[in-house]
């Protein structure tokens, strides 16, 4: 008797727990991502093809990493719109320090230095002067995209070492497997675990679920917000340099918009934008979707322009969905 | 201290925005001057005049939106859109009538901002995704629709390039008659109508706001729909201006100007609390720095840094005002 | 008794319940024109429910509300103000960035037709009701940065501009000084001879007497008497509020007392508290008695670290001390547990695990990476000892009751093994069972040598529990009393003693 109680005890708590499963929102994105691969598989015989999948995700690595660090950013309930215009600032600069005869990989540290220092003004200016990070990353993505408008002016640069170009073609020896990709799949499981299984990573989510309480708690609001934005500036740095490899020139219009598909996929991915909730693997997910997503607009010959429509579109629907499978878990409940 | 005391403090400190953004204005024109006396010219001010009209146009819709306590990132595309959209109807019919242009522009603006209005008010998706969606959607959208040829200067009617040259008084272009008409039609509207204080009242303070039965939705959707019709206006303006319309430059990286001369005229980013007057001064501000720069030699490279530099800059000064003011009300203190 | 007609409001066998938790029990409550009302009970007792259901703000979940005879639905508080029911809330809702006269007219500037509002007709009518209650206010100021007694003319100006005719004030005089207070009390004075209705929510007893008619008196949801102010003697008014019922569950046990533990001398913030001094032992249950707006709650802050001392000295462990942050108040082994629990206690989407182990990460953490297993050893550790009732670690705080969640919030501050511990409002929100479960959980922490500074409006627990109570008002120290001088009246007289009232009532 006691045991068939226990067991029946049991299987409710697994059925709960597979409830509780279904409506993770990272669930909903891996679907939409079974249906883009579907979907592209029509448009084109290449998607049957693995080593065109992953050949296609070079392009979007970048942006993948950086939109590693802004799921930090908008879990801990801010944003960050600088970070396309961040990249190209330190994409510049590092191209500049170079020309001016310092050696690459010199430059590179260099770089990642400049991206760290960005990302502390608008950190400076969030944390400590306590100004809404919204306007104030509206402000720097002009000022930093100007900065490099000023310094490069309409010319653009390249002539970089050949050790340095064409990362974006190295692959694991006998795959079709792309370093990029890989860089991005560690990066996202290391900040992943960072995220979720350390101090810092529940510290962050404090932030963006009642800065207040955390402050009751000991948590270093502001130095915590200083190190996010320092990290979303550091990563917008590593993007940069991984673009300048790939493109192998590099002008102050590069990535421009570029902070709509980093955020597009943070929040497909589930990351709500209110603070609080978000996973690594829900961005890892739509950073897969949105390569498919732009990979088979690019192989259907949809023009550059119309993807702007339809991204855009894809913005406002990846917050849409989220608020519907929330009024419908409401409404059951 | 009195009551009395109490208001002519507060009297003295509502203009102290703009007085400020005045300053600004001053002491840019004399650093100028003294580099370049050349600057104070007939050129300069035709200059000042000319580049004027959108910002303020649509700078009036977007304070309303700041007031309430929201933003709006897709303005360049909304002037983009109507401008594009228009500029093929008079290419295909060159009869087709200047003031119809005006009004079917503001129309489809109208049309865009709703869009914008309904998805914040009543889907409650937050400001900052839908216009940073929309912003790509309807720049992408001019380009599908529009085939993304450029409307090409032989293509607009001269009666429209007119009214940037033509001047009914003083020299002053139609152009900037029409954004005077705009900025007083504001400043009437926010004063004396119902709506218009209870877009202030929204942006103070949104729950006393509903508590006192005002709609809420109602208000964040009129203040988008405004915007997008004065957007659709601005487009059309563009044309009288530059003399063409180009899917890719039209009204691309607007938004930025438009916000920065908000902020910089005094609206506070919290909502609640801005006037016309420092809006268009905020303008003017722009207009003055956007002259400034070639005289002094400096590229055109520099403005978008500007820009950015200009909205940090007020945001830091509207934060120590704050900052201030919250010192000096706990002074005066509730017991001790 | 004289006929006075039909009562304005009046509300007949109301009861409120809120998931299941009864708040309101069966209430008959009426309200004549030209009357004062007074409401009187201690924290929890349903006052603000009842009022609440009066302007609008919910509907009750029984019994009916008569509106002029008639029987009316009250469906939201732009209905109630229309009908001319206006409630001043305790923390008034104005709009800082407008003046005077346009947080008294806006959201219903409209008089008749026009699509303009005249100002200048808008600024005559608010000098006039203004004037009318003998208020001098320049109708152009700005709102922002007035006093809280300033504010709240607005707002009774604007139920005024409404032709209200009810008015309920929900504690009122928390935040007012000596002149305000009888400002205050002048304009009431003014609207009952206009012929309006007052409720009026107060804490002080001295004030009720002074401005109310009649009172009624709730205890835990529940009327328990209503009587004419005059010829009604304090310690009645005081018998009514507190009862006797809880008082049987809560008895101390015997604590050894030790060594000082904390000691605050002369402490200040501008704007919240002055010449606070205070002591606490080790083994001593420290109470700190008060009403609400005392600033109880900001000298703990400041204690804390959250809201450092402006002046002032510190001593811990006999030790002088600077705590300019919570990290330093946690690492010297003091632990605060907050007031509100949603907003300062809980993270309530986070689970129960995380939010038990949230302060003590540092603890379970190597490198920065959380064991697991630890961290499960001591939220099990957790659930046993004070008996949290839950059905899996893993759930949402916010799916817990009141009991439940503040037993989660005492856990996390007892994980961090603290020597002295702040506990704010404790029992606030909780049912008697649990409430039972943490004079418990107070008495043997004190017998382990802890010393514990309570903060609490209910005088019950105050009077059980405490060694020592230090009273406050209005931000400065008003009381201190040993265990065997305590008395009941005392304490309440020192709470309310605004040096203030006592002139006020006396005018």
């Amino acid at each position: 008797m006691m045991t068939k109680i226990r067991n029946a005890n049991k299987s409710n708590a697994n059925r709960l727990r597979i409830l509780k499963f279904a409506q993770r929102p990272e669930l909903v994105t891996f679907i939409l991502l079974i249906l883009c691969f579907w979907v592209s598989t029509i448009i084109s015989p290449y998607f049957l093809d693995a080593g065109y999948i992953l050949d296609s995700t070079t392009l979007y690595n970048e942006f993948g990493i950086m939109a590693i660090a802004m799921t930090f950013i908008i879990i801990a309930g801010q944003i960050d719109l600088s970070v396309a215009s961040m990249m190209t600032l330190v994409s510049c600069l590092t191209a500049m320090i170079f020309h001016a005869g310092v050696p690459m990989g010199i430059a590179l540290v260099l770089g990642l230095l400049i991206g760290i220092g960005l990302g502390m003004i608008n950190g400076a200016l969030v944390a400590f002067l306590d100004l809404p990070p919204l306007i104030v990353t509206i402000g720097t993505m002009a000022l930093f995209r100007g900065v490099a408008q000023i310094f490069i002016g309409d010319h653009s640069l390249s002539d970089f070492p050949s050790w340095f170009v064409g990362v974006d073609k190295f692959v694991i020896p006998g795959t079709d497997i792309p370093w990029t990709l890989i860089l991005f799949l560690i990066l996202a499981l290391g900040m992943g675990l960072l995220l979720s299984k350390t101090k810092f990573g529940r510290h962050v989510y404090a932030i963006g679920t009642s800065e207040n309480a955390a402050k009751y708690a000991a948590v270093p609001v502001k130095r915590q917000k200083m190190i996010l934005f320092a990290l979303s500036g550091l990563f917008a740095a590593i993007g940069g340099m991984l673009t300048m490899s790939r493109l192998a020139v590099v002008r102050y219009d590069m990535a421009l918009g570029g902070e709509l598909d980093i955020i597009t996929m943070a929040l497909l991915g589930g990351t709500d934008i209110n603070g609080g909730k978000g996973t690594m693997l829900g961005t890892v997910i739509g950073m897969l979707v949105l390569t498919l997503m732009r990979t088979g607009m690019s192989v259907a010959r949809v023009k550059i322009q119309y993807q702007m429509a339809i991204m855009g579109a894809l913005l406002i629907i990846s917050i849409i969905i989220p608020n519907i499978v929330r009024y419908i878990r409401d409404r059951n409940d | 201290m009195s009551g009395e005391q109490k208001a002519i403090k507060a009297k003295r400190s509502i203009y102290f925005k703009e007085i400020g953004t005045l300053l600004m204005i001053a002491v840019i024109t004399i650093i100028t001057t003294s580099i370049q006396p050349a600057f104070l010219s007939a050129g300069s001010i035709r200059s000042i005049l000319l580049y004027i009209p959108m910002p303020i146009i649509v700078s009036m819709g977007m304070m309303m939106v700041i007031l309430s306590g929201n933003i709006d990132l897709s303005v360049g595309s909304m002037v983009g859109f109507s401008a594009i959209m228009v500029g093929m109807i008079i290419r295909d019919n060159p009869e087709f009538p200047v003031w119809a242009a005006f009004v079917l522009s503001t129309l489809i603006g109208l049309g865009l901002g709703m869009f914008n209005g309904l998805l914040v008010s009543v889907l409650s998706i937050p400001a900052i995704i839908v216009t940073l969606g929309t912003l790509n959607l309807y720049r992408g959208l001019l380009f599908i629709i529009g085939g993304g040829r450029q409307i090409d200067p032989n293509h607009i009617p001269r009666s429209m390039i007119a009214l940037a040259q033509k001047s009914p008084i003083f020299n002053i272009p139609w152009i900037v008659i029409f954004a005077a008409i705009f900025a007083i039609a504001t400043w009437v509207f926010m004063k004396y109508t119902h709506s218009g204080k209870e877009i202030y009242a929204v942006g103070s303070n949104s729950q006393a706001a509903r508590l006192r039965g005002i709609s809420v939705n109602k208000i964040i959707f009129m203040v988008y729909s405004i915007t997008g019709a004065l957007s659709g206006f601005a487009g059309m303006v563009y044309a009288a201006r530059n003399g063409y319309i180009n899917p890719s430059n039209t009204g691309y990286g607007f938004e930025f100007v438009v916000i920065s001369a908000v902020i910089v005229g005094g609206t506070s980013i919290n909502g609640g609390s801005g006037s016309v007057l420092g809006t268009v001064l905020g303008c003017f501000l722009l207009a003055v720095i956007h002259t400034a720069l070639p005289v002094l030699g400096v590229s055109g490279l520099w403005q978008q840094a500007i820009y950015g530099f200009i909205i940090i800059l007020a945001l830091v000064m509207d934060k120590t005002v704050q900052n201030n003011q919250m010192k000096q009300v706990l002074k005066r203190g509730v017991r001790v | 008794m004289k006929d006075r007609g039909t009562p304005i409001v009046s509300v007949k066998n109301v009861s409120k319940s809120f998931s299941g938790v009864t708040v309101l029990k069966n209430i008959d409550f009426d309200l004549y024109p030209g009357e004062v009302h007074a409401l009187l009970g201690e924290n929890g007792a349903g006052k603000t429910t009842l009022v609440k259901i009066i302007s609008g703000v919910f509907p009750p979940t029984k019994g009916e509300i008569y509106f002029k005879g008639k029987k009316t639905a009250i469906n939201n508080p732009h209905a109630a103000r229309e009908m001319g029911i206006a409630l001043i809330h305790q923390e008034p809702l104005t709009f800082p960035d407008l003046n005077v006269t346009e947080n008294i007219f806006v959201g219903h500037t409209k008089e008749g037709k026009s699509p303009t509002i005249d100002w200048k007709k808008k600024r005559e009518r608010a000098r006039e009701l203004l004037k009318s209650l003998g208020v001098n206010m320049d109708e152009r100021a700005l709102v922002k940065g007035m006093s809280i007694a300033d504010q709240q003319m607005v707002e009774i100006t604007s139920a005024l501009s409404q032709n209200a005719e009810v008015i309920i004030m929900d504690e009122p005089t928390a935040a007012l000084s000596l002149g305000e207070v009888e400002t205050l009390f002048k304009i009431i004075k003014k609207l009952k001879k206009q012929g309006k209705a007052i409720v009026f929510i107060g804490h002080r007893l001295e004030e009720i007497e002074v401005v109310s008619d009649r009172i009624t008196v709730l205890r835990d949801g529940e009327k328990v008497g209503e009587m004419q102010t005059e010829g009604t003697k304090k310690e009645q008014m005081v018998q009514m509020m507190i009862g006797r019922s809880v008082n049987e569950q809560i008895h101390k046990e015997n604590n050894k007392i030790g060594e000082p533990l904390l000691k605050l001398e002369k402490g200040y913030v501008l704007g919240k508290f002055k010449d606070i001094s205070i002591e606490v032992k080790r083994g001593e249950i420290v109470g700190m008695a008060g009403l609400v707006g005392a600033g109880r709650t900001e000298v703990a802050e400041a204690i804390f670290g959250l809201d450092p001392l402006q002046k002032g000295k510190l001593f811990y462990k006999g030790k002088r001390v600077k705590i300019t942050n919570p990290k330093q108040a946690i690492d010297k082994g003091m632990a605060l547990v907050p007031e509100d629990r949603a907003k300062a206690g809980l993270l309530l989407p986070f689970t129960i695990q995380k939010n038990v182990t949230f302060a003590i990460l540092k603890k379970i953490a190597k490198f920065g990476w959380i064991k697991v297993k630890k961290e499960k050893q001591h939220v099990e550790d957790y659930i046993q000892k004070l008996d949290i009732k839950l059905r899996d670690m893993k759930q949402e705080a916010q799916e817990l009751s009141g009991g439940n969640q503040q037993k989660v919030v005492l856990s996390k501050w007892l994980l961090t093994t603290p020597d002295l511990l702040i506990l704010d409002e404790p029992t606030r929100g909780i049912d008697v069972g649990a409430k039972a479960e943490v004079y418990k959980l107070i008495n043997s922490l004190a017998q382990q040598g802890k010393g514990i500074l309570m903060i609490s409006s209910e005088l019950p627990e105050i009077m059980a529990l405490s060694d020592k109570v230090y009273v406050m008002c209005e931000g400065r120290l008003t009381g201190e009393f040993e265990r065997k001088e305590l008395v009941e009246d005392k304490i309440m007289t020192a709470a309310s003693s605004s040096l203030h009232v006592k002139e006020v009532a006396s005018k």
